[in-house]
């Protein structure tokens, strides 16, 4: 497999370098590994990253392409290549807003092409299931699944069933997904607790909820980044942000670069220790005690949401 | 004619704009040289106007005011009672209907009466203005008075936590809906401008349901540590104008 190098000119993730399967390889530049040394040498370096991938559509306009489908492909290619630098840089944990809910206020030829696209990627996904197994990566979906087609919410529970005992990264893909639509989800497991009995009022607090929500096992978000110069969280990740860093970048997406992981991962640095402490502040106090009555009732929901994704694959 | 000798004629050009040119008293003289060097001056003045354009007027957006801007500070050195004064004061003169200020050390709470009495200090002094309400106080009419909210760090995660709570006991299913219902009796609702004073990148623990698709500006503190100037207010405005909602599309 060919590697990839670029320069200290942020020509390094040019487009047309890179190869869109989902284990490529993309090396970082050839002074990423002094970056990397020097980011370690000032400091820890963010565990958990979640990317708003803005900007394709118009990455596709400016380059004058036929579809803004265009537009997305590079996309896809850029998140691969992004994905190699996290793990280069020990993020052991990364998750990307593919697709929200609102989306689907976009045309009809659009919504068709990507969910056409999505298809194809998760087939892609399957068939380097050597490449996923020697990562060991875990691949989750975050989401309102239900509302993908059967075909989709098949390969999105192939993928998740195959690779849910790979815990060296994991990879969080946010497809028909809403921040408002997860919580309502959440809230609606512990709704159906409380009638089962499963759980009380009581039992109701911030780490209940969190254990409800798509992102129940993943770790804490350490650094927001989104790219396309927009200011605003649009409906991604809101509970879990509430007090993460929060990086604005201008570049749009297609066009992110090693520099800009590297400022993001520099400037979450300098502010670390405040949002911790402020964090410290903010954290909910949560005893044992509510803790272990909680896990019938978690045990119940994640078998629930494991039967639904096994009789789906069974499903003809 | 001024004092040093020198008058003034007036030319219009082109586009009317004036232009004023100065001549001395001096008599022309006659030499061949020196009435070249004037009919050049001349052709080179003629030449600037006939090709001058105006500038273009470049055309300010639209100044879109928020109908609800929410203010969170992220550092405690920042949190003026001053300030929220001047914010409130510039909210009702450009027409803001809600102000919501957060800070996550709960110290705008805890002075809440202390900036109610001083809300009433200023505004006493302007009786035309509109009037100003916390979230306890009823308007009692349909007037369009400034609804002001104070939030702190229990009204995070917590709010929504409370939500919940409410909820769990419901016969029907819990919606979006219902949870900005809940939300709304605690005085919570979505902000379209949130402006983040403080070096902080981070939202604070700010409550996070209504932040679905706030525009977000972050200042690392206002001009003037402890005052908010009207120009500056007015920027806030304008970067607030020249954001592109889009909502999904």
């Amino acid at each position: 497999m060919d590697e990839f190098h670029g320069s200290i000119d942020g020509e390094e993730g040019r487009i047309d370098d890179i190869k869109p399967e989902w284990f490529s390889n993309h090396h970082i530049p050839w002074w990423g590994c002094m970056a990397k040394r020097w980011l370690q040498l000032n400091g820890a370096l963010p565990k958990h990253v979640a990317f708003i991938m803005d900007g394709n559509r118009r990455f596709a306009r400016n380059h004058n392409y036929e579809t803004v489908i265009e537009g997305h492909s590079q996309g896809f290619a850029k998140l691969t290549q992004v994905l190699d630098w996290c793990r280069e840089l020990n993020v052991r944990e990364v998750t990307v807003y593919a697709f929200s809910i609102e989306n689907f206020k976009r045309s009809n030829d659009e919504i068709s092409s990507l969910m056409e696209m999505a298809e194809k990627k998760f087939e892609l996904l399957l068939e380097e299931r050597p490449a996923l197994a020697e990562h060991q990566i875990h691949f989750r979906f975050f989401g309102n699944l239900a509302l993908l087609s059967i075909k989709l919410q098949k390969l999105i529970a192939e993928i998740e069933l195959f690779t849910k005992d790979f815990d060296q990264g994991f990879v969080n893909i946010c497809l028909a997904y809403t921040s408002q639509d997860e919580i309502v989800r959440a809230m609606e497991y512990i709704r159906k607790g409380v009638k089962l009995n499963l759980i009380e009022e009581n039992d109701v607090n911030e780490w209940l909820i969190s254990k409800c929500l798509d992102t129940k096992n993943s770790m804490d978000i350490d650094l927001l980044i989104r790219t396309s110069g927009e200011q605003r969280i649009s409906d991604f990740l809101l509970w879990q942000c509430s007090n993460c860093y929060i990086h604005f970048d201008e570049v749009l997406w297609p066009d992110f670069t090693f520099k800009n992981i590297f400022e993001a991962f520099r400037a979450f640095q300098k502010k670390r220790r405040p949002i911790q402490r402020l964090s410290s502040m903010l954290e909910e106090k949560v005893c044992d005690e509510k803790t272990a009555k909680a896990q019938k009732f978690l045990k119940w929901m994640e078998d629930d949401r494991l039967n639904r994704m096994i009789s789906l694959l069974e499903e003809k | 004619m001024d004092g040093l000798g020198a008058s003034h004629c007036y030319l219009r050009g082109p586009s009317d704009s004036l232009t004023v040119v100065e001549h001395c008293d001096k008599k022309l003289e006659t030499s061949p040289i020196l009435f070249v060097n004037y009919i050049f001056g001349f052709l080179l003045l003629l030449r600037t106007l006939l090709v001058f354009q105006p500038m273009p007027k470049k055309e300010s957006p639209k100044l879109v005011i928020p109908k609800h801007m929410a203010v969170v500070f992220t550092d405690d050195a920042h949190v003026y009672l001053s300030c929220l004064i001047d914010i409130i004061a510039h909210s009702v003169f450009y027409g803001i209907e809600k102000l919501t200020f957060f800070d996550p050390w709960c110290i705008l709470e805890s002075r809440k009466y202390e900036i109610i009495a001083e809300l009433r200090k200023f505004f006493e002094s302007r009786p035309n203005q509109r009037r100003i309400l916390f979230n306890e106080e009823s308007d009692g009419e349909a007037t369009k008075a400034l609804r002001v909210t104070i939030l702190g760090s229990n009204d995070g995660r917590a709010s929504l936590v409370r939500a919940c709570k409410q909820l769990c006991h419901s016969t029907e299913e819990v919606s979006i809906a219902s949870v900005y219902e809940k939300l709304a009796t605690e005085h919570i609702q979505d902000p379209d401008f949130l402006l983040k004073v403080g070096n902080l990148n981070s939202l604070a623990g700010y409550p996070p349901w209504n932040l679905r698709i706030t525009e977000l500006l972050s200042i690392s503190s206002f001009e003037v540590q402890n005052r908010v100037q009207d120009y500056e207010f007015l920027r806030f405005l304008q970067a607030y104008s020249s954001r592109d909602r889009r909502i999904g599309k």
